[in-house]
C-alpha cells in the first residue's frame, strides 16, 4: 500500500534557481519511485519561508504549482518572522496529515533512489526505526554508524525521515530551546529515549554543495559560532551533563563578545522561565565526547 | 586589429616573442607572423559554447552505487552548460542495460545532456580518445565514475576559460581516504579520512616532468588541441595515461591555475584503484617510457618557468646555512594521532620580540584537545639555546608557563643550556591533559656559534656514558664545513 510523505524546508534568503533545481530533484526522485518501486502516494513538499521577505512571488508560486503538479503538491508559507529551522519545521509539521514527513535542507539534491531506500526500515517493524538519515555528499558527515546495523547515535536533518506518528509523540521539535543548530540532535535523542531507533543510510547520497578554503577547511562565520556555541550550552543543560554545562558556561563568561551574548541569552532564559527541563538524568542516550556528540571518523 | 589578441597559450607567447625579436625579412618572421595573424582571426569569432564542457566519464558498471553518486554531483553544478559522455567500456549487456537505467533515473534536463557511448576492446586509455573525439565542447574534462565534484566545477573553469582561453585549466583538489562500507552494502562508500590540501598547489611545469600533481579531474583540456593539433592519449599505456596526456598538452597550450577546490579525490583503502590493480613494473615501465618521450621532446617553457629553477637553485646553494635572525623555527602541535609536516602552526609577529621572538597562532578559533606540541628551533645541529621558555595561552585566554624541565628534547642538557649536536633539533612538551590553545609563545636564545668549551663539555659528558656516533661525528664536521664555506662566500663577495 503506497504511502503518504511531507517533504518540508525552511527557507531564508535562498537562491530560487537552487531551491527550483532541488525541487527538481524531488520531482524526479518521485517519478522514479512511482515508475519502480512505487512505495509513494501522494507526496507534499512545503517550503516555509523565514526571510525578511518573501522569495517567492504569488505569480512564481503559481508556475511552481503547476511545474511539479504531475510529482507532488508544492505549499509556501511565508512565516513574517525569521523562526529558525525548529519553530518553522513544527509550524509546517502541526497540520501535516502524511503518514511519513521528510525534513531538508532547501538546498539539497536528492538521489533518484533516495524514497524507497530511505522508507525501507521506516515500512519494516523488525528495524523499530524512528528516524532514518541520508549520506551527504561531497562532504559526508563524519558521525560514526555501525556498518552491520546502519544504526548511529543521533540525524542530521540536512535531509532525514520520520513518521508523522513520531513527530506527533514526540512533540517535534524544541522550538523553545533551540533555533538553528542542535535541534536535530535533540530530536534524535529524544526518539532514541521514546525507545525506538535512529539510522543512517550510506546508500542514499544527497548533494549537499559546500565549499572548502583553500587549506581544506570550514570558516564558521561569527553567527554560525554563537548559533553553535549556544545549542551547546543548552544541549548540555537539556541533557543533565552538569560538568560540561558547568565547563561551558565558565569559558563563555570568560571569552570573547560572542560568548558573553550566550551567557546573557542563558540568563534571560532562566529568568523568564524558559529553560527546558533537563531530562535523561542517567545519561542513557546522551553522549558527549569533547565537542561532539558521537564518535566521529574524522575532524572537519 | 589587436596585435595582442590571441589564445594565451604557451606556444602562441612563444611565436610572439619571435615575431617581435627577429628580423623581418627572415624566414622564421614570415613563419611566426603568418601563424599568429590566423591565431588572431579565430581569436575575434564569438567563443562558440555549444556546450562549454564535455564531462567524458568512464565507466565498467562495476560500481553503481559510486556512479549514482558521480552522476549527483554533476547534477548539482551551478553551471550547467556541459553535455554528458559516459563512456561504457566492455560492457556485457547487462551492464549496459544498468547503465541505461542509472541514465534513465536522472532529471530530465540531466538526460537530455548525457549520451552512453559504449567502447569495445582497447585499453583503459581507449575510451578517453573515444569520449574527446565525440566531444561537443569547447573544454573537455575527465570524470571517472567514483569521482566526486563541489558545485562550482564547472563554474571555475568557465569563469577561468575567459581569461585563459587556449589553456589547461587547473584548479584545487582535496583528497580524501575512503573505503567502502562492506557487508550489505559492499559498493557503498564511506569518508573515513579528512579532506587534506595535498593536492592544493599551482602547476609548476619542471616539477610535474618527474611526478604528476594535478588529478586528472582538476582539469579541463582546451578541445583544440586534442581535435586540431592531435594531441591524444597513448592507449599503449595502461597506468599514467593522464600525466602523459597532460604534459603534452601542457607543453603546447600551458596551464592557468586558480586555487579553488573543485575536486575531491578519493583514495580507496579498501576498493579497487589504479594503485590496486597494477603491478610496481607495471608502472616503472609506463614512467619510463614518459619520461624518455619528455626528454626527447623540445620544450617552450612558459614565461615565469625561470624565476622558479633560479630560486630552486639558490635554495640549493643556501641549504643548510643558517644566517643568525633567519627564520627557520617551525611548531608541531599533536592532536592526539602524534606529530607530523601537516600539523603545523603559523608564525605570527611578537609583540615582545626580545623576550618572546617566536609566536604561534592556532587560528582564530584556537585549537581544540592538544596533547602536546613540538618546537624545533633550526633544521640543523651544532648550536646552543638558552633561557628557554614556553607560553601556551588556551582558548579561555589563560596562560601556563614551561621551562627547560617540562620538557623532552634530543639536544644534550647542560645547565640551563641545551646543545643540539645533530640534525633535526626537537623539544617537545606534552600535556598532562588535552587542552585547547590558541597561541604559543616561545622565548630563548639561539647561539648558532658553538664555543669550544661547550663542544667539550657535551662530549665530556658523553663520552663518560657512551662513545659519539658516526651521526654525530658527521654532523660536527658538516656544521664546520658549511660555517667555512658560508665565511668563505661573505668574504669573496666583498672582494
Amino acid at each position: 500500500m503506497a504511502v503518504t510523505l511531507q517533504i518540508q524546508s525552511v527557507i531564508y534568503h535562498n537562491e530560487k534557481a537552487s531551491l527550483l533545481r532541488a525541487l527538481d530533484s524531488l520531482s524526479n526522485a518521485v517519478r522514479v519511485n512511482r515508475e519502480t518501486s512505487k512505495e509513494l502516494g501522494d507526496v507534499a513538499v512545503c517550503y516555509g519561508d523565514a526571510s525578511a521577505s518573501p522569495v517567492f512571488s504569488n505569480e512564481e508560486i503559481g508556475e511552481i504549482e503547476a511545474r511539479f503538479a504531475p510529482f507532488f503538491t508544492f505549499r509556501y508559507t511565508y512565516f513574517h518572522e525569521n523562526t529558525g529551522t525548529a519553530k518553522g519545521h513544527n509550524r509546517m509539521g502541526r497540520d501535516c496529515t502524511a503518514d511519513y514527513m521528510m525534513i531538508m535542507n532547501p538546498d539539497v539534491l536528492v538521489c533518484p533512489h533516495l524514497f524507497s531506500n530511505m522508507l525501507e526500515y521506516l515500512l519494516d517493524p523488525a528495524k523499530e526505526a524512528g528516524m532514518i538519515e541520508a549520506r551527504q555528499t561531497p562532504i559526508e558527515h563524519p558521525k560514526e554508524y555501525d556498518r552491520d546495523t546502519l544504526e548511529t547515535e543521533w540525524a542530521s536533518t540536512a535531509c532525514a525521515m520520520f513518521s508523522t506518528e513520531m513527530f506527533r509523540a514526540i512533540d517535534g521539535f524544541d522550538e523553545k530551546t533551540f533555533f538553528l543548530y542542535c535541534d536535530d540532535l535533540d530530536f534524535s535523542w529524544r526518539i532514541r529515549l521514546a525507545g525506538k531507533k535512529v539510522y543512517y543510510r550510506p546508500d542514499c547520497p544527497v548533494y549537499h554543495a559546500k565549499r572548502l578554503s583553500a587549506t581544506g577547511g570550514w570558516q564558521p562565520t561569527s553567527a554560525e559560532i554563537y548559533f553553535s556555541q549556544e545549542a551547546a550550552l543548552l544541549m548540555a543543560y537539556k541533557w543533565s551533563n552538569h560538568e560540561r554545562f558547568q565547563k561551558l558556561y565558565e569559558q563563555f563568561s570568560n571569552s570573547d563578545e560572542i560568548g558573553a551574548k550566550v551567557i546573557a541569552r542563558f540568563e534571560e532564559m532562566k529568568a523568564n522561565n524558559a529553560l527546558p527541563t533537563p531530562i535523561d538524568p542517567e545519561g542513557r542516550i546522551a553522549r558527549f565526547l569533547g565537542d561532539n556528540y558521537s564518535e566521529n571518523r574524522f575532524v572537519l | 586589429m589587436n596585435q595582442n589578441k590571441f589564445a594565451p597559450t604557451t606556444v602562441n607567447e612563444y611565436f610572439a616573442w619571435l615575431e617581435q625579436t627577429v628580423d623581418h625579412d627572415s624566414a622564421l618572421y614570415q613563419a611566426a607572423h603568418g601563424y599568429l595573424e590566423k591565431e588572431r582571426c579565430t581569436a575575434e569569432g564569438p567563443m562558440r559554447d555549444d556546450p562549454f564542457l564535455t564531462v567524458v566519464t568512464r565507466t565498467q558498471a562495476k560500481r553503481p552505487d559510486m556512479l549514482t553518486e558521480t552522476l549527483l554531483s554533476l547534477t548539482g553544478q551551478s553551471n550547467t552548460n556541459f553535455e554528458l559522455l559516459v563512456m561504457g567500456h566492455n560492457l556485457t549487456e547487462d551492464q549496459q542495460r544498468t547503465v541505461e537505467g542509472m541514465i534513465s533515473d536522472l532529471p530530465q534536463w540531466m538526460r537530455e545532456k548525457t549520451r552512453l557511448i559504449p567502447v569495445v576492446g582497447g585499453t583503459r586509455t581507449t575510451p578517453l580518445n573515444r569520449g574527446f573525439d565525440a566531444a561537443k565542447g569547447r573544454y573537455i574534462a575527465v570524470l571517472d565514475d567514483d569521482d566526486l565534484v563541489f558545485d562550482h566545477w564547472v563554474e571555475t573553469f568557465y569563469e577561468m576559460s575567459k581569461k585563459y582561453d587556449g589553456k589547461i585549466l587547473h584548479t584545487y583538489t582535496v583528497i580524501q581516504d575512503w573505503e567502502t562500507v562492506g557487508g550489505d552494502f559492499p559498493n557503498t562508500p564511506r569518508a573515513v579520512g579528512a579532506p587534506k590540501n595535498t593536492y592544493c598547489c599551482d602547476f609548476d611545469l619542471m616539477g610535474e616532468l618527474t611526478l604528476n600533481k594535478c588529478p586528472l579531474c582538476a582539469l579541463a583540456f582546451p578541445a583544440k588541441a586534442f581535435k586540431q593539433l592531435g594531441i591524444r592519449y597513448e592507449e599503449s599505456l595502461t597506468t599514467t595515461e593522464d600525466w602523459d596526456f597532460l604534459m603534452r598538452t601542457a607543453f603546447i597550450t600551458g596551464v592557468a591555475d586558480n586555487p579553488e577546490i573543485t575536486f575531491l579525490y578519493r583514495n580507496w583503502l579498501n576498493a579497487e584503484n589504479s594503485a590496486s590493480l597494477h603491478q610496481r613494473e607495471e608502472w616503472i615501465k609506463n614512467y619510463k617510457f614518459i619520461v624518455d618521450r619528455f626528454s626527447k621532446t623540445p620544450i617552450v617553457m612558459p614565461v615565469g618557468s625561470l624565476d622558479k629553477v633560479y630560486e630552486k637553485i639558490l635554495d640549493q646553494e643556501n641549504d643548510g646555512i643558517y644566517t643568525e635572525g633567519e627564520d627557520m623555527t617551525e611548531l608541531f602541535y599533536n592532536d592526539g594521532a602524534g606529530f607530523s609536516q601537516e600539523k603545523t602552526w603559523c608564525r605570527k609577529n611578537s609583540e615582545e620580540p626580545s623576550k618572546m621572538p617566536y609566536v604561534y597562532t592556532a587560528g582564530k578559533h584556537g585549537a581544540k584537545g592538544i596533547c602536546g606540541i613540538r618546537f624545533d628551533p633550526l633544521q640543523y645541529g651544532a648550536f646552543s639555546l638558552e633561557n628557554l621558555l614556553i607560553r601556551v595561552i588556551d582558548t579561555d585566554g589563560e596562560s601556563k608557563d614551561y621551562t627547560l624541565g617540562d620538557v623532552i628534547t634530543n639536544g644534550y642538557v647542560l645547565g640551563e643550556t641545551i646543545v643540539f649536536l645533530k640534525n633535526d633539533p626537537q623539544i617537545v612538551l606534552n600535556f598532562a591533559t588535552p587542552i585547547n590553545v590558541k597561541e604559543v609563545q616561545i622565548g630563548c636564545k639561539i647561539h648558532e656559534h658553538l664555543a669550544d668549551e661547550t663542544v667539550d663539555a657535551v662530549i665530556a659528558a658523553l663520552a663518560s656514558t657512551h662513545s659519539l656516533s658516526d651521526s654525530t661525528k658527521r654532523s660536527l664536521l658538516y656544521r664546520g664545513a658549511r660555517k667555512i664555506y658560508r665565511i668563505s662566500k661573505r668574504v669573496l663577495r666583498i672582494k
